[in-house]
């Protein structure tokens, strides 16, 4: 076999050791369920239990204020999250908390609706991944932020 | 005298006179000074009223002269935001300067929040529609139960804000109303009708039931009584209702409140002693108000490894695993509820709340003794419950609307394999029905069966077990019904003739009806290496071979071949597989059993003639027998003559039914072992 054969192989067979130990190819033989390890709650962009101007009630709940429009006479708030770890099977939440004459909260969507100022609610999110792992936000709406 | 007096007076006209003197004409302003008008703070967003103005100017004759805000020209000051805002006031050629302070509106203590008490939340979601529905229960309309043995905890919470941040209010009375619930009408209760059924301790939110309440439904209303006069018109918004059952029954608020589940243990006895509680309490029901998860600190430190225990040394090669893990004896458990008498029952209530051990360590020396990693099989069981072993027992136990979540789920990840065992059951008819459970090494154990009893499983949601979900320890009579049992790391069922020396001791059996079954698996799994049994999986997946040219299959290719794994039946002389002659009954849907030919004698005379070849014998569910030399095909045997001959027929009735059966050996001679396979056709 000549030389330039060799070293081809050679060549060919040195790339595919470090193309398949770089992208860490192996056959699973099954998807285990990767369960949601944190929740973090996202206001204005940023996990607000790493902001470090985030207010917490006496409880240790992140506090989170929202303007109430007194023109319409409500507040409008869209909770929003992300879970962890970013390959976690289920990447969703479930919204636990009161509602009653002056708020509405969405269990799904998280969509929390106030219709007095100085209003608050106690939200917590649950995974839905069967394993219960919980975290919790107050919402309070006040007049102008 | 009066001349004196008659000076003054002309000394306070002539000065008067001089104030109010008109300037001098050409006299100049020389400077204004603020008098009056502007307040000391304004609110955010409100209005500064400037029409009471009032300013001093001064002339250059020295006459001081008021001027009124119609005459005055303010400059821009905004109240949008908080802060201190300088405005300029101006008459004419002169000015002054003035601070107009503007903040946040002060807000008096006002409640912001009343809600229902967390557990009320909490049992609302859980019972409501999921999203996913492996979390939601098959039954979602059962009562609220309430125990009549210790008092019932109401408490809402009560939030305020105090110009700062959101506050719970501590200390809080409640006002509340109960009514009792007489045919489709709630009646209220007051006076001596009232406290025939409950003691109220409003300061405390404690509702304590009498044993009169047994059986009868209330509706609870509340609301606190410290809101204030000003928000007096939200009482209705803030009252709070709820309605529940009352039943003979102790009340679980936390993992502490499971103290007096056990009444066996030694170790709970002496822990509870330590605590000031009672020794022992006679309960008959344990009804959960919470999600409750136990973890090392809820537990006698006698179910973990402790450093300076007897039998740990710090030369131990496992010393630094095995400190904190959870000892692991085969007859032991953690909580052992012993039902005793007879007529005794007994009854676990989740009211749709979680029971969670995740957090509970895993075991690292199986049966005590060092083991390598990997290889353990765990046997160290959360909640045990026992009939009364020397009489026949009537009694019998319940476990029902509740989500269990373990500490083992399936994985490649092999030291997951000292995770808990759900429950043990033995000498007692037990009912667990309207559960969800996950992540458990075994689900239920249900163990010999000395006494005819039942064990009886329903309406039960099963994911993601390390090793199977029900392993049958010689109980024959475990009944299955409409539930679900998906991903486990084995089979679904494992089910050992406990003793095969002694031909009908303690035999297993299990029957399945209208149940999801599915459990696909690669035999890759930690359980198969765990058990020895990844040597077989080769030679069972190649036996599919046999099948696929008459368009039936046990395997399915998804990344891999997987096979849905349903049941093995095995010796439980090892915890591997064996070569013992052994009985046992895996029954679906009422089709043909895996049964060892117990109720086919066709079907027990191909295991006879084919033992002594080693030969696999398979029996469909829907009733058609084969065997097969593993290399030429399937073939029927002919009972009379001795005959064998070749099925090519694809419409034999082997290739037939959901589910096929399969004798399989481990050598010419040796005792078959059952495995329930899947089957597409």
């Amino acid at each position: 076999m000549k030389k330039s054969v060799i070293l081809v192989i050679l060549v060919i067979y040195v790339i595919s050791v470090v193309v398949v130990g770089y992208l860490g190819i192996k056959m699973k033989a099954y998807d285990e369920v990767v369960y949601a390890e944190r929740i973090a709650v996202i206001s204005d962009g940023v996990d607000v239990t790493q902001n470090t101007n985030t207010q917490y009630t006496d409880e240790g709940y992140p506090l989170i204020k929202i303007p109430f429009d007194v023109n319409k006479g409500v507040a409008v708030y869209q909770i929003e999250y992300r879970i962890y770890p970013d390959n976690a099977t289920i990447k969703t939440v479930k919204f636990i908390g009161d509602s009653n004459d002056t708020v509405t909260l969405d269990a799904v969507t998280g969509i929390v609706t106030i219709t007095e100022a100085w209003t608050s609610v106690t939200v917590t999110l649950e995974s839905n991944d069967g394993k219960k792992l919980r975290t919790t936000v107050v919402l309070l709406t006040i007049i102008d932020v | 005298m009066k001349r004196l007096i008659v000076l003054a007076a002309m000394v306070i006209a002539l000065f008067s006179l001089f104030a109010c003197a008109p300037v001098t004409p050409g006299a100049t302003l020389v400077s204004m000074t603020y008098v009056s008008g502007i307040d000391s703070e304004y609110t955010v967003g409100s209005d500064i009223d400037l029409t009471k103005v009032v300013v001093m100017v001064r002339y250059s004759d020295g006459k001081d002269v008021l001027v009124n805000s119609d005459k005055l020209t303010f400059s821009e000051v905004s109240t949008a935001k908080a802060g201190n805002y300088t405005m300029t006031i101006t008459f004419e050629t002169v000015h002054t300067e003035v601070v107009i302070k503007v903040v946040e509106e002060e807000a008096p203590f006002v409640i912001t929040e009343v809600s229902q008490p967390d557990f009320v939340l909490q049992y609302n979601s859980n019972i409501a529609e999921q999203e996913n529905k492996e979390e939601e229960f098959f039954f979602r309309n059962d009562n609220y139960y309430v125990g009549s043995d210790n008092a019932f905890r109401y408490n809402l919470k009560v939030m305020y804000y105090n110009g700062t941040t959101v506050k719970t209010l501590e200390t809080y009375t409640n006002v509340s109303k109960i009514s009792i619930l007489n045919d489709d009408t709630y009646v209220d209760l007051e006076g001596a009708e009232l406290a025939k059924y409950v003691t109220v301790d409003e300061a405390l939110h404690t509702y304590l039931f009498t044993e009169e309440a047994n059986g009868r439904s209330f509706r609870l209303r509340v609301y606190p009584k410290e809101i204030p006069e000003s928000q007096a018109d939200k009482i209705p918004s803030y009252t709070k209702t709820f309605d529940f059952a009352v039943i003979e029954g102790y009340n679980c608020y936390t993992a502490k409140d499971l103290y007096y589940l056990d009444n066996y243990e030694q170790a709970w006895m002496n822990y509870r002693l330590n605590l000031g509680l009672e020794e022992s309490k006679d309960i008959r029901a344990i009804i959960f108000h919470s999600d409750i998860e136990v973890t090392v600190d809820d537990i006698p430190s006698a179910f973990l490894y402790n450093v300076g225990d007897a039998d740990v040394n710090a030369t131990d090669s496992d010393y630094d695993r095995v400190i904190g893990s959870m000892r692991d004896n085969p007859g032991a458990q953690i909580y052992r509820k012993q039902v005793n008498g007879v007529n005794d029952d007994f009854s676990f209530i989740g009211n749709y709340f979680s029971w969670d051990i995740s957090a509970l360590p895993l075991v690292v020396r199986e049966s005590g003794e060092i083991t390598e990693v990997g290889a353990v099989i765990s046997h160290a069981t959360l909640f045990r419950i026992y009939g009364n072993e020397t009489e026949q027992n009537k009694g019998t136990a319940e476990m029902r609307n509740i989500s269990l979540i373990g500490n083992s789920p399936r994985s490649e990840n092999a030291t997951l394999s000292g995770g808990l065992i759900f429950t043990k059951t033995e000498d007692i008819d037990v009912n667990f029905e309207n559960m969800i459970t996950r992540c458990w090494f075994i689900v239920y154990m249900p163990q010999i069966n000395d006494q005819g009893n039942a064990i009886n499983i329903s309406y039960t949601k099963n994911y993601d077990s390390f090793n199977c979900f029900i392993y049958v320890w010689g109980h024959d009579n475990v009944n299955v019904d409409s539930s679900i049992f998906s991903g486990s790391g084995g089979p679904i069922v494992i089910a050992d003739h406990v003793d095969p020396t002694k031909a009908d001791n303690y035999v297993s059996g299990v029957s399945f009806i209208n149940c999801v079954l599915d459990s696909w698996v690669a035999g890759t799994e930690g359980w198969f290496n765990l058990v020895g049994a990844s040597a077989i999986v080769p030679q069972l997946k190649a036996m599919n071979a046999l099948f696929t040219p008459f368009g039936a299959s046990f395997l399915k290719t998804d990344e891999v071949e997987k096979m849905n794994f349903v049941a093995i039946v095995k010796s439980g002389s090892a915890q591997s597989l064996t070569t013992d002659d052994i009985k046992g009954k895996v029954q679906i849907n009422g089709s043909t059993p895996l049964d060892f030919g117990a109720s086919d004698q066709v079907l027990a005379a191909y295991l006879g003639a084919m033992k002594a070849y080693g030969a696999p014998v398979f029996q469909s569910s829907a009733g058609g027998i084969a065997y097969t030399d593993g290399a030429t095909g399937l073939y029927e045997l002919n009972l009379m003559t001795g005959a064998s001959t070749q099925i090519i027929d694809p419409t034999h009735a082997v290739f037939d039914g959901g589910y096929l059966n399969m004798y399989i050996n481990m050598g010419a001679n040796t005792g078959y072992m059952g495995v329930v396979l899947g089957y597409q056709n």
